[in-house]
Protein backbone atom coordinates (compact mmCIF):
# COMPACT_ATOMS: atom_id res chain seq x y z
CA UNK A 1 0.00 0.00 0.00
CA UNK A 2 1.22 3.48 -0.80
CA UNK A 3 1.61 6.01 1.97
CA UNK A 4 -0.33 9.24 1.76
CA UNK A 5 2.85 11.21 1.11
CA UNK A 6 3.97 8.78 -1.52
CA UNK A 7 0.58 8.95 -3.23
CA UNK A 8 0.61 12.70 -3.15
CA UNK A 9 4.03 12.90 -4.80
CA UNK A 10 3.00 10.29 -7.33
CA UNK A 11 -0.16 12.20 -8.18
CA UNK A 12 1.77 15.45 -8.49
CA UNK A 13 4.25 13.91 -10.89
CA UNK A 14 1.52 12.26 -12.94
CA UNK A 15 -0.50 15.48 -13.14
CA UNK A 16 2.59 17.44 -14.19
CA UNK A 17 3.16 15.04 -17.05
CA UNK A 18 -0.50 15.21 -18.12
CA UNK A 19 -0.37 18.99 -17.87
CA UNK A 20 2.66 19.08 -20.12
CA UNK A 21 0.83 16.99 -22.71
CA UNK A 22 -2.04 19.47 -22.68
CA UNK A 23 0.17 22.55 -22.90
CA UNK A 24 -1.41 23.71 -26.16
CA UNK A 25 -4.80 24.20 -24.50
CA UNK A 26 -5.92 27.53 -23.08
CA UNK A 27 -4.80 27.90 -19.49
CA UNK A 28 -8.30 28.09 -18.02
CA UNK A 29 -9.44 25.07 -19.94
CA UNK A 30 -6.45 23.00 -18.94
CA UNK A 31 -6.82 24.05 -15.32
CA UNK A 32 -10.50 23.04 -15.36
CA UNK A 33 -9.75 19.64 -16.83
CA UNK A 34 -6.90 18.93 -14.44
CA UNK A 35 -8.76 20.16 -11.37
CA UNK A 36 -11.30 17.44 -12.07
CA UNK A 37 -8.61 14.79 -12.47
CA UNK A 38 -6.66 15.90 -9.43
CA UNK A 39 -9.70 15.82 -7.16
CA UNK A 40 -10.55 12.33 -8.37
CA UNK A 41 -7.01 10.99 -7.99
CA UNK A 42 -6.71 12.41 -4.49
CA UNK A 43 -9.99 10.80 -3.49
CA UNK A 44 -9.04 7.47 -5.05
CA UNK A 45 -5.71 7.58 -3.20
CA UNK A 46 -7.49 8.43 0.02
CA UNK A 47 -9.83 5.47 -0.46
CA UNK A 48 -6.80 3.17 -0.47
CA UNK A 49 -6.80 2.50 -4.22
CA UNK A 50 -3.67 2.85 -6.22
CA UNK A 51 -5.04 4.76 -9.16
CA UNK A 52 -1.86 5.84 -10.91
CA UNK A 53 -0.94 2.30 -11.85
CA UNK A 54 -4.27 1.79 -13.56
CA UNK A 55 -4.27 5.06 -15.47
CA UNK A 56 -1.62 4.15 -18.02
CA UNK A 57 1.07 6.50 -19.36
CA UNK A 58 0.24 10.18 -18.75
CA UNK A 59 0.54 10.99 -22.46
CA UNK A 60 -2.15 8.40 -23.29
CA UNK A 61 -4.31 9.61 -20.42
CA UNK A 62 -4.03 13.19 -21.73
CA UNK A 63 -4.86 12.09 -25.26
CA UNK A 64 -7.95 10.22 -24.05
CA UNK A 65 -9.00 13.16 -21.87
CA UNK A 66 -8.60 15.52 -24.80
CA UNK A 67 -10.51 13.27 -27.21
CA UNK A 68 -13.38 12.67 -24.79
CA UNK A 69 -13.68 16.37 -24.07
CA UNK A 70 -13.96 16.99 -27.81
CA UNK A 71 -10.87 19.15 -27.94
CA UNK A 72 -9.20 17.56 -30.96
CA UNK A 73 -5.62 16.43 -31.25
CA UNK A 74 -2.66 18.28 -29.82
CA UNK A 75 -1.44 21.17 -31.93
CA UNK A 76 2.19 21.67 -31.10
CA UNK A 77 4.42 24.15 -32.90
CA UNK A 78 6.64 22.57 -35.55
CA UNK A 79 9.73 24.59 -34.71
CA UNK A 80 12.42 23.11 -32.48
CA UNK A 81 13.13 19.52 -31.63
CA UNK A 82 10.54 17.56 -29.64
CA UNK A 83 13.05 17.03 -26.87
CA UNK A 84 13.76 20.75 -26.60
CA UNK A 85 10.04 21.49 -26.58
CA UNK A 86 9.44 18.95 -23.87
CA UNK A 87 12.21 20.49 -21.78
CA UNK A 88 10.75 23.94 -22.31
CA UNK A 89 7.25 22.72 -21.42
CA UNK A 90 8.43 21.04 -18.24
CA UNK A 91 10.33 24.20 -17.29
CA UNK A 92 7.27 26.36 -17.93
CA UNK A 93 5.22 23.90 -15.97
CA UNK A 94 7.61 24.13 -13.04
CA UNK A 95 7.34 27.92 -13.09
CA UNK A 96 3.56 27.95 -13.21
CA UNK A 97 3.35 25.57 -10.25
CA UNK A 98 5.39 27.75 -7.91
CA UNK A 99 3.26 28.97 -4.97
CA UNK A 100 3.80 32.67 -5.73
CA UNK A 101 2.85 32.20 -9.38
CA UNK A 102 -0.16 30.07 -8.43
CA UNK A 103 -1.30 32.74 -5.94
CA UNK A 104 -0.80 35.53 -8.49
CA UNK A 105 -2.77 33.63 -11.10
CA UNK A 106 -5.56 32.98 -8.62
CA UNK A 107 -5.77 36.70 -7.86
CA UNK A 108 -5.65 37.53 -11.59
CA UNK A 109 -8.44 35.06 -12.23
CA UNK A 110 -10.60 36.65 -9.54
CA UNK A 111 -9.91 40.14 -10.87
CA UNK A 112 -10.53 39.15 -14.49
CA UNK A 113 -14.22 40.22 -14.52
CA UNK A 114 -13.18 43.75 -13.50
CA UNK A 115 -10.77 43.84 -16.44
CA UNK A 116 -13.51 42.60 -18.76
CA UNK A 117 -15.68 45.57 -17.73
CA UNK A 118 -12.87 48.06 -18.26
CA UNK A 119 -11.87 46.37 -21.51
CA UNK A 120 -15.37 46.85 -22.95
CA UNK A 121 -15.24 50.57 -22.26
CA UNK A 122 -11.68 50.93 -23.55
CA UNK A 123 -12.52 49.27 -26.87
CA UNK A 124 -15.42 51.72 -27.35
CA UNK A 125 -13.08 54.59 -26.42
CA UNK A 126 -10.54 53.30 -28.95
CA UNK A 127 -13.22 53.29 -31.66
CA UNK A 128 -14.24 56.85 -30.71
CA UNK A 129 -10.64 58.06 -30.83
CA UNK A 130 -9.91 56.26 -34.10
CA UNK A 131 -13.02 57.62 -35.81
CA UNK A 132 -12.56 61.14 -34.45
CA UNK A 133 -15.92 61.08 -32.69
CA UNK A 134 -16.79 64.02 -30.44
CA UNK A 135 -17.14 63.57 -26.69
CA UNK A 136 -19.73 64.85 -24.29
CA UNK A 137 -18.64 68.11 -22.68
CA UNK A 138 -20.54 67.49 -19.45
CA UNK A 139 -19.42 63.86 -19.22
CA UNK A 140 -15.91 63.80 -20.69
CA UNK A 141 -15.72 60.00 -20.43
CA UNK A 142 -18.72 59.59 -22.74
CA UNK A 143 -18.04 59.49 -26.50
CA UNK A 144 -20.78 60.76 -28.78
CA UNK A 145 -21.78 58.63 -31.73
CA UNK A 146 -24.28 61.07 -33.27
CA UNK A 147 -25.74 61.65 -29.77
CA UNK A 148 -24.55 60.92 -26.26
CA UNK A 149 -27.36 58.41 -25.85
CA UNK A 150 -26.00 56.31 -28.71
CA UNK A 151 -22.55 56.66 -27.13
CA UNK A 152 -23.89 55.35 -23.81
CA UNK A 153 -25.65 52.49 -25.59
CA UNK A 154 -22.47 51.55 -27.45
CA UNK A 155 -20.59 51.48 -24.13
CA UNK A 156 -23.21 49.17 -22.60
CA UNK A 157 -23.01 46.89 -25.64
CA UNK A 158 -19.20 46.92 -25.50
CA UNK A 159 -19.12 46.03 -21.81
CA UNK A 160 -21.69 43.23 -22.18
CA UNK A 161 -19.85 41.82 -25.20
CA UNK A 162 -16.56 41.94 -23.31
CA UNK A 163 -18.09 40.13 -20.32
CA UNK A 164 -19.59 37.48 -22.60
CA UNK A 165 -16.23 37.01 -24.30
CA UNK A 166 -14.54 36.66 -20.92
CA UNK A 167 -17.02 34.05 -19.73
CA UNK A 168 -16.73 32.12 -23.00
CA UNK A 169 -12.96 32.22 -22.73
CA UNK A 170 -13.09 30.88 -19.21
CA UNK A 171 -15.16 27.95 -20.39
CA UNK A 172 -13.69 27.06 -23.74
CA UNK A 173 -11.01 29.34 -25.02
CA UNK A 174 -9.17 27.53 -27.77
CA UNK A 175 -11.25 28.94 -30.64
CA UNK A 176 -11.34 32.48 -29.25
CA UNK A 177 -7.73 32.89 -28.22
CA UNK A 178 -6.73 35.18 -31.10
CA UNK A 179 -9.90 37.26 -30.81
CA UNK A 180 -9.33 37.75 -27.08
CA UNK A 181 -5.70 38.63 -27.70
CA UNK A 182 -6.65 41.21 -30.34
CA UNK A 183 -9.32 42.78 -28.12
CA UNK A 184 -6.96 42.90 -25.15
CA UNK A 185 -4.26 44.60 -27.24
CA UNK A 186 -6.71 47.21 -28.57
CA UNK A 187 -7.94 47.88 -25.03
CA UNK A 188 -4.41 48.16 -23.64
CA UNK A 189 -3.37 50.53 -26.44
CA UNK A 190 -6.42 52.71 -25.72
CA UNK A 191 -5.61 53.22 -22.03
CA UNK A 192 -3.18 56.13 -22.46
CA UNK A 193 -5.07 58.14 -25.14
CA UNK A 194 -8.41 57.60 -23.38
CA UNK A 195 -6.97 58.66 -20.03
CA UNK A 196 -5.34 61.73 -21.63
CA UNK A 197 -8.55 62.68 -23.36
CA UNK A 198 -10.68 62.40 -20.21
CA UNK A 199 -8.13 64.29 -18.11
CA UNK A 200 -7.79 67.08 -20.68
CA UNK A 201 -11.52 67.33 -21.31
CA UNK A 202 -12.27 67.43 -17.57
CA UNK A 203 -9.72 70.20 -17.07
CA UNK A 204 -11.04 72.32 -19.94
CA UNK A 205 -14.63 71.83 -18.83
CA UNK A 206 -13.88 73.00 -15.33
CA UNK A 207 -11.40 75.79 -16.05
CA UNK A 208 -13.10 77.07 -19.17
CA UNK A 209 -11.62 78.36 -22.41
CA UNK A 210 -7.87 77.84 -22.33
CA UNK A 211 -7.16 80.76 -24.68
CA UNK A 212 -6.18 84.07 -23.08
CA UNK A 213 -7.91 83.28 -19.82
CA UNK A 214 -6.30 86.34 -18.25
CA UNK A 215 -7.69 88.68 -20.89
CA UNK A 216 -11.25 87.43 -20.97
CA UNK A 217 -13.04 85.56 -18.26
CA UNK A 218 -13.41 81.93 -19.23
CA UNK A 219 -16.74 80.14 -19.60
CA UNK A 220 -18.01 76.58 -19.58
CA UNK A 221 -18.92 76.52 -23.24
CA UNK A 222 -22.37 76.27 -24.72
CA UNK A 223 -24.44 73.17 -25.25
CA UNK A 224 -27.47 72.65 -27.42
CA UNK A 225 -29.34 69.45 -26.52
CA UNK A 226 -26.07 68.06 -25.22
CA UNK A 227 -24.09 68.95 -28.35
CA UNK A 228 -21.30 71.54 -28.15
CA UNK A 229 -22.05 74.84 -29.86
CA UNK A 230 -19.17 75.78 -32.17
CA UNK A 231 -20.29 79.23 -33.25
CA UNK A 232 -23.04 81.81 -32.62
CA UNK A 233 -24.74 83.91 -35.27
CA UNK A 234 -26.53 87.01 -33.93
CA UNK A 235 -29.08 88.72 -36.18
CA UNK A 236 -30.48 92.27 -35.99
CA UNK A 237 -34.15 93.28 -35.82
CA UNK A 238 -34.27 93.59 -39.57
CA UNK A 239 -32.76 90.15 -40.17
CA UNK A 240 -29.16 91.11 -40.93
CA UNK A 241 -26.22 89.07 -39.66
CA UNK A 242 -24.28 91.09 -37.08
CA UNK A 243 -20.55 90.93 -36.57
CA UNK A 244 -18.37 91.13 -33.47
CA UNK A 245 -21.29 90.94 -31.08
CA UNK A 246 -20.00 90.29 -27.56
CA UNK A 247 -22.07 88.01 -25.35
CA UNK A 248 -22.21 87.86 -21.54
CA UNK A 249 -24.29 85.70 -19.22
CA UNK A 250 -26.49 86.71 -16.28
CA UNK A 251 -23.42 86.91 -14.01
CA UNK A 252 -21.62 89.23 -16.37
CA UNK A 253 -19.23 86.53 -17.49
CA UNK A 254 -18.02 86.48 -21.05
CA UNK A 255 -19.61 83.60 -22.93
CA UNK A 256 -16.81 81.84 -24.74
CA UNK A 257 -16.53 78.52 -26.50
CA UNK A 258 -13.90 75.98 -25.47
CA UNK A 259 -12.27 75.81 -28.88
CA UNK A 260 -8.68 74.78 -29.29
CA UNK A 261 -5.97 77.19 -30.49
CA UNK A 262 -6.33 78.04 -34.17
CA UNK A 263 -3.81 80.29 -35.97
CA UNK A 264 -6.44 81.29 -38.54
CA UNK A 265 -9.09 82.36 -36.06
CA UNK A 266 -9.88 86.06 -36.13
CA UNK A 267 -10.02 87.22 -32.50
CA UNK A 268 -11.01 90.88 -32.12
CA UNK A 269 -9.16 92.94 -29.51
CA UNK A 270 -10.39 95.61 -27.13
CA UNK A 271 -8.86 99.10 -27.11
CA UNK A 272 -6.61 97.94 -24.30
CA UNK A 273 -5.38 95.09 -26.44
CA UNK A 274 -7.25 92.29 -24.59
CA UNK A 275 -8.61 89.44 -26.66
CA UNK A 276 -12.40 89.38 -27.01
CA UNK A 277 -13.04 85.67 -27.15
CA UNK A 278 -16.76 86.26 -26.69
CA UNK A 279 -17.20 88.14 -29.98
CA UNK A 280 -19.53 86.38 -32.42
CA UNK A 281 -19.75 85.01 -34.98
CA UNK A 282 -16.26 83.59 -34.89
CA UNK A 283 -14.56 84.17 -38.23
CA UNK A 284 -11.46 82.62 -39.75
CA UNK A 285 -8.82 84.21 -41.98
CA UNK A 286 -8.26 82.72 -45.41
CA UNK A 287 -4.86 80.99 -45.49
CA UNK A 288 -2.20 82.77 -47.56
CA UNK A 289 -3.75 86.27 -47.48
CA UNK A 290 -1.53 89.32 -46.69
CA UNK A 291 -2.77 91.31 -44.95
CA UNK A 292 -4.93 88.64 -43.45
CA UNK A 293 -8.49 88.70 -44.68
CA UNK A 294 -11.75 86.89 -44.00
CA UNK A 295 -12.93 85.81 -47.43
CA UNK A 296 -16.63 85.41 -46.60
CA UNK A 297 -17.60 87.48 -43.54
CA UNK A 298 -21.28 86.54 -43.86
CA UNK A 299 -20.73 82.82 -44.30
CA UNK A 300 -22.81 80.65 -42.03
CA UNK A 301 -25.68 78.19 -41.84
CA UNK A 302 -28.83 78.87 -43.81
CA UNK A 303 -30.79 80.94 -41.32
CA UNK A 304 -34.20 82.50 -41.86
CA UNK A 305 -34.50 85.48 -39.46
CA UNK A 306 -37.59 87.47 -40.50
CA UNK A 307 -37.78 91.16 -39.66
CA UNK A 308 -39.25 91.76 -36.16
CA UNK A 309 -42.65 93.47 -36.07
CA UNK A 310 -42.61 94.34 -32.36
CA UNK A 311 -41.55 97.99 -31.88
CA UNK A 312 -37.99 98.40 -30.65
CA UNK A 313 -37.30 99.08 -26.99
CA UNK A 314 -36.80 102.68 -26.06
CA UNK A 315 -34.10 103.82 -23.68
CA UNK B 1 -15.69 -9.04 -27.16
CA UNK B 2 -13.87 -5.70 -26.66
CA UNK B 3 -16.51 -3.59 -24.93
CA UNK B 4 -14.34 -0.47 -25.09
CA UNK B 5 -15.49 0.08 -28.69
CA UNK B 6 -19.12 -0.20 -27.61
CA UNK B 7 -18.47 2.22 -24.75
CA UNK B 8 -17.05 4.80 -27.11
CA UNK B 9 -20.41 5.39 -28.75
CA UNK B 10 -22.55 5.10 -25.67
CA UNK B 11 -20.59 6.80 -22.91
CA UNK B 12 -22.50 10.07 -23.28
CA UNK B 13 -25.78 8.29 -22.61
CA UNK B 14 -24.29 6.31 -19.71
CA UNK B 15 -22.89 9.42 -18.03
CA UNK B 16 -26.13 11.34 -18.54
CA UNK B 17 -28.11 8.43 -17.07
CA UNK B 18 -25.89 8.31 -13.98
CA UNK B 19 -26.06 12.07 -13.41
CA UNK B 20 -29.82 12.10 -14.08
CA UNK B 21 -30.23 9.63 -11.24
CA UNK B 22 -28.28 11.84 -8.82
CA UNK B 23 -25.82 14.75 -9.11
CA UNK B 24 -22.24 13.58 -8.91
CA UNK B 25 -18.61 14.65 -9.19
CA UNK B 26 -16.02 13.11 -11.49
CA UNK B 27 -14.78 10.24 -9.39
CA UNK B 28 -18.26 9.54 -8.06
CA UNK B 29 -19.66 9.25 -11.60
CA UNK B 30 -16.77 6.97 -12.56
CA UNK B 31 -17.37 4.71 -9.57
CA UNK B 32 -21.10 4.49 -10.22
CA UNK B 33 -20.52 3.59 -13.87
CA UNK B 34 -18.15 0.80 -12.84
CA UNK B 35 -20.51 -0.42 -10.16
CA UNK B 36 -23.24 -0.55 -12.81
CA UNK B 37 -21.13 -3.01 -14.78
CA UNK B 38 -19.06 -0.80 -17.06
CA UNK B 39 -15.82 -2.02 -15.50
CA UNK B 40 -13.68 -1.08 -18.50
CA UNK B 41 -14.66 2.55 -18.61
CA UNK B 42 -11.55 4.75 -18.45
CA UNK B 43 -10.99 7.59 -16.01
CA UNK B 44 -9.95 10.07 -18.68
CA UNK B 45 -12.92 9.16 -20.86
CA UNK B 46 -15.35 9.93 -18.07
CA UNK B 47 -13.72 13.21 -17.01
CA UNK B 48 -13.45 14.38 -20.61
CA UNK B 49 -17.04 13.38 -21.34
CA UNK B 50 -18.27 15.29 -18.29
CA UNK B 51 -16.46 18.42 -19.46
CA UNK B 52 -17.77 18.08 -23.00
CA UNK B 53 -21.36 17.52 -21.89
CA UNK B 54 -21.03 20.48 -19.55
CA UNK B 55 -19.60 22.62 -22.37
CA UNK B 56 -22.49 21.58 -24.59
CA UNK B 57 -25.07 22.62 -22.02
CA UNK B 58 -26.27 19.09 -21.20
CA UNK B 59 -24.90 19.36 -17.67
CA UNK B 60 -24.70 22.11 -15.14
CA UNK B 61 -22.03 22.25 -12.47
CA UNK B 62 -21.34 23.65 -9.04
CA UNK B 63 -18.43 23.45 -6.65
CA UNK B 64 -18.72 21.95 -3.18
CA UNK B 65 -15.83 22.66 -0.79
CA UNK B 66 -14.19 19.64 0.74
CA UNK B 67 -12.18 19.53 3.97
CA UNK B 68 -10.36 16.39 2.92
CA UNK B 69 -8.88 17.57 -0.38
CA UNK B 70 -9.53 19.65 -3.48
CA UNK B 71 -13.02 21.07 -3.97
CA UNK B 72 -15.43 18.79 -5.75
CA UNK B 73 -17.16 19.92 -8.90
CA UNK B 74 -20.60 18.36 -8.96
CA UNK B 75 -22.53 17.91 -12.16
CA UNK B 76 -26.30 17.90 -12.56
CA UNK B 77 -28.38 17.29 -15.64
CA UNK B 78 -30.08 20.17 -17.48
CA UNK B 79 -33.24 20.14 -19.56
CA UNK B 80 -31.10 19.87 -22.65
CA UNK B 81 -29.33 16.91 -21.07
CA UNK B 82 -32.67 15.27 -20.27
CA UNK B 83 -33.73 15.67 -23.89
CA UNK B 84 -30.39 14.27 -25.07
CA UNK B 85 -30.77 11.32 -22.70
CA UNK B 86 -34.32 10.61 -23.89
CA UNK B 87 -33.12 10.65 -27.48
CA UNK B 88 -30.20 8.35 -26.68
CA UNK B 89 -32.52 6.00 -24.81
CA UNK B 90 -34.88 5.74 -27.79
CA UNK B 91 -31.98 5.20 -30.20
CA UNK B 92 -30.47 2.53 -27.99
CA UNK B 93 -33.73 0.64 -27.63
CA UNK B 94 -34.20 0.55 -31.38
CA UNK B 95 -30.59 -0.39 -32.00
CA UNK B 96 -30.45 -3.10 -29.34
CA UNK B 97 -33.70 -4.63 -30.54
CA UNK B 98 -32.43 -4.77 -34.09
CA UNK B 99 -29.08 -6.20 -33.07
CA UNK B 100 -30.65 -8.70 -30.67
CA UNK B 101 -32.94 -9.90 -33.43
CA UNK B 102 -30.07 -10.11 -35.84
CA UNK B 103 -27.84 -12.02 -33.45
CA UNK B 104 -30.67 -14.38 -32.53
CA UNK B 105 -31.30 -15.00 -36.26
CA UNK B 106 -27.64 -15.67 -36.75
CA UNK B 107 -27.65 -18.20 -33.99
CA UNK B 108 -30.68 -19.98 -35.42
CA UNK B 109 -29.16 -20.12 -38.90
CA UNK B 110 -25.81 -21.44 -37.82
CA UNK B 111 -27.13 -23.76 -35.15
Amino acid sequence: MTTAAGSSAEIEAYLAAVRASLSDLAEDERADLLAEVEASLVEAAGAGDRPIASLGPPEEFAAELRASAGLGEATLPVVGSPRALDTLRVFADEITRRPAVVAARRVARELAPAWWLVRGYLVVAAIAIATGATWSLTRPWLPRFATWRVGALVIVIGVVASLALGLLTRRRASGLMFLVLAVDIVALLAIVPAERHVTRASASTIVGAPLAASAVQGGLGLLYDGSPVLNVYPYSRDGRLLHDVRLYDNMGRAITLPLGPDAFRRIPRTVSGALALNAYPIRYYSPGTHPRRVAHPDAGPSISAPRLATPPLTR
Amino acid sequence: MDTSQLLRGTLDAAVLAVVAERDGYGYDVLRRLRTAGLAEVGDASVYGTLRRLYGGGALTSYVVPSDEGPHRRYYGITERGQAQLAEARASWIGFSRALSALLSLDVEVTA
